[in-house]
């Protein structure tokens, strides 16, 4: 017996932000899938910017559009082994428009895991950084993981892979950040506790969420915000995807408006990262920081003063914004963005601070003078 | 010393008395009462102020039709302050005088305040000094006093310290004299504390006064402020590799306008007259640019040197990346007993 199709109708179907996930959702249970989401920021439309963004190995081809979400066919050739000739595929993939968060959006799709992997991930990436991914501290991660259990009333949340990274700890160990994988099945407060008793944190985290012993859902769920599932579509929505969008646009607002050329009097408005515990409490601090630093990719590290007060000047080649950064007391980095420092910078550069060296809190530099 | 340390440590002094300055400026500037800035209180920096005929020459007895202090303070009241930053002294006494010459030439009915008339009541006359050299320069002061070193209008000094704690500030006390201002006096009269951490803002945006920097730090200065901002508007920009270059062609007065727009004293104050040079100085940046040159890193587009090319290409660490390739001109040139011995 054939089996009937679902996917036909579902891309033809006229969508709008409730009926996209709703009938995702629904999708889920009749068919053996995975809905992914990528959610992101941008200034310029994805209408207007996804076709732009056109090689020889890619195109982006707007289907159709409706309310507030777009469906989009990306096309994209590739070797496949020891072929010499490349092989051209596509997929599709939904654009949904954050309806209270301007210049928020998800990428969603439900195709296979190598149109996601070869395709459609590195195309977003490759955006950057006129769109961008945003980060999930430790913190945040593990808080909306446990709201996902409590809320759904799960019995267990089960970590059944985890990939982690370790900042390096003392001088000759750990130089770089590790990346390690591993599949512990262990319980939610047991794995992040580790991560965090190891300076760590978590890139991605796929779990099992169960009501007693049967599981309700698969989930992954990275540290860029990236959400995968293959039930309870709409749930994970809620939990996941809406609180990174959340986050994407608390970003936005807060490292908005930087730019010293933004001002009538070009005045710096600093921000600064506090850590809440006495991260420079010894000198030697500064070396491990310098060092976490100067492994920014796309950008100069300038040291004017190291020791003990650090004093830096940090450019992004990305898009030539610049910033000094200042250590002038054990618990805070003060980072002050000069002419130009864009909210891609200052995502990039507080997101390698996190990944480096140590996550802390994000405040204006006023606010944190109060 | 190696040349890298050398200009390391110039820099650090830069920094220093610009923060120094900044320091100074605030004690009358910052409002205790409403912990703002008072909007009436005017400072400035390097501003031309006119000598009377009394006052005929500076500090190297050339006659002078301006003298640029480098702290001017108007107050409400039309009284004023005029100072002198001094980071490090010679060790040789004689060369001394030439800094008290300096302060005697702003010891008169000076024109060209920011002020209505561009004059005030009466000024004080401070010098600001390191405190490592306080002690002996206010014996100097002592020794000479009414003979080769006269003042009519207050004079004071201020011995400043940065305190390398965790938590560094800068130390602000008097050490000789009294300042006219009630308020400010009792408070340096016992020695203030400035965390450093007040005014992170200011000294982010503060970079230059009006003495010239050392050379590596105005080539990072032009570099990151100047010719960046230029190269990443070229759409190579986003993917340019360390082995490529993108030619960016500046005019020596942008260079000028946009260092003293965004990185002088000028921010302290709204006001733009024409007692304000603007900072930096053409030579510097013209000396500046003849570095790129000679470094392979720009070319002069014109004979009169008024432009100039420079190839932008993409450094890890930008001021280490300057700071190397004068030094290793500095010892090509073999100049280096000569800055050894400066």
């Amino acid at each position: 017996m054939n089996k009937f199709d679902f996917i036909t109708p579902f891309y033809n179907k006229p969508h709008d932000h409730n009926s996209l996930i709703n009938r995702l959702d629904s999708l889920l249970t009749s068919e053996y899938l995975s809905v992914r989401a990528i959610p992101f920021s941008s200034n310029i439309k994805p209408s207007e910017l996804f076709p732009k963004i056109t090689s020889n190995s890619k195109q982006v081809v707007l289907l159709k559009a409706n309310k507030g979400v777009q469906l989009f066919e990306l096309i994209y050739s590739f070797k496949d082994g020891t072929e010499e000739k490349k092989e051209k595929e596509a997929g599709r993939f939904f654009v949904y428009e954050h309806q209270e968060y301007e210049n928020v959006y998800v990428v969603l799709t439900i195709e296979s895991g190598n149109f996601y992997t070869k395709a459609l991930l590195p195309f977003i990436k490759n955006l950057y950084p006129q769109a961008s991914m945003t980060f999930i501290t430790h913190k945040r991660l593990r808080k909306l993981l446990e709201e996902f259990k409590e809320k759904n009333q799960f019995t267990d949340i089960i970590i059944t892979r985890a990939s982690h990274r370790l900042r390096f700890t003392e001088e000759g160990k750990h130089k770089k950040i590790v990346p390690m994988v591993s599949w512990p099945r262990m319980e939610l407060k047991e794995a992040f506790d580790w991560v965090y008793e190891h300076n760590g944190w978590f890139q991605s985290l796929q779990f099992e969420a169960k009501r007693d012993s049967s599981v309700s859902t698969e989930v992954s769920f990275s540290r860029q915000g990236i959400v995968k599932t293959n039930r309870l579509f709409s749930k994970v929505f809620e939990a996941f995807v809406s609180p990174v969008c959340k986050t994407i646009h608390e970003n936005i607002k807060v490292f908005e408006h930087r730019s010293r050329r933004e001002h009538e009097d070009l005045s710096a408005k600093p921000l600064t990262i506090d850590f809440g515990m006495e991260l420079f409490a010894d000198v030697s601090e500064n070396t491990k920081f310098i060092k976490a630093m100067k492994r920014l990719n796309k950008a100069s590290i300038s040291i004017l003063h190291g020791n003990p007060y650090l004093h830096m000047s940090v450019i992004d080649y990305f898009d030539g914004s610049t910033f000094d950064l200042w250590v002038l007391n054990s618990n805070q980095l003060i980072i002050v963005p000069q002419m130009k420092g864009t909210i891609t910078a200052i995502k990039r550069l507080i997101n390698h601070v996190f990944d480096t060296y140590a996550e802390g809190e994000i405040r204006d530099y006023t606010e944190s003078l109060k | 010393m190696k040349p890298q340390e050398k200009f390391r440590n110039e820099i650090d002094d830069y920094a220093n008395t610009i923060h120094a300055i900044i320091g100074f400026m605030n004690f009358y500037r910052y409002d205790d009462a409403t912990e703002n800035m008072k909007n009436d209180v005017l400072v400035f920096q390097g501003r031309k102020l006119k000598p009377s005929n009394s006052i005929t020459s500076n500090s190297n007895s050339v006659k002078t039709s301006y003298v640029t202090p480098d702290i001017g303070i108007l107050l409400p009241s039309k009284d004023g302050v005029l100072g002198e930053v001094k980071r490090s002294f010679p060790m040789d006494q004689k060369r001394w005088m030439k800094t008290f010459k300096q302060l005697m030439s702003y010891d008169g009915d000076l024109t060209g305040w920011p002020s209505d008339d561009g004059k005030i009541n009466s000024h004080d006359i401070v010098l600001i000094l390191h405190q490592s050299r306080a002690v002996a320069v206010r014996k100097f002061y002592e020794r000479n006093k009414d003979s080769l070193i006269k003042f009519i209008r207050p004079f004071v000094m201020v011995e400043f310290n940065r305190s390398d704690e965790r938590k560094p500030f800068y130390f602000f006390r008097i050490a000789l004299g009294n300042l006219t201002e009630n308020s400010v006096n009792e408070r340096l009269g016992n020695g203030v504390q400035v965390p450093m951490e007040v005014f992170v803002t200011t000294y982010s945006t503060i970079k230059i006064y009006d003495s010239e920097p050392p050379l590596p730090y105005s080539l990072e200065l032009i570099w990151t402020n100047v010719v960046l901002p230029k190269a990443s508007d070229d759409p190579k920009f986003e993917k340019l590799r360390k082995n490529q270059k993108i030619d960016v062609v500046l005019d020596i007065d942008t260079i000028i306008q946009e260092l003293y727009q965004g990185f002088s004293f000028r921010l302290l104050h709204d006001y733009d007259d024409e007692g304000h040079p603007k900072i930096p100085k053409r030579e510097w940046v013209t000396r500046a640019c003849e570095q790129l040159v000679k470094l392979n890193e720009a070319s002069w587009v014109d004979a009169s040197k008024t432009s100039v090319k420079v190839f932008f290409k993409i450094y890890d660490d930008v001021l280490d990346h300057f700071i190397e390739l004068c030094s290793g001109d500095l010892e090509n040139s073999g100049q280096m007993k000569l800055f050894e011995n400066k």
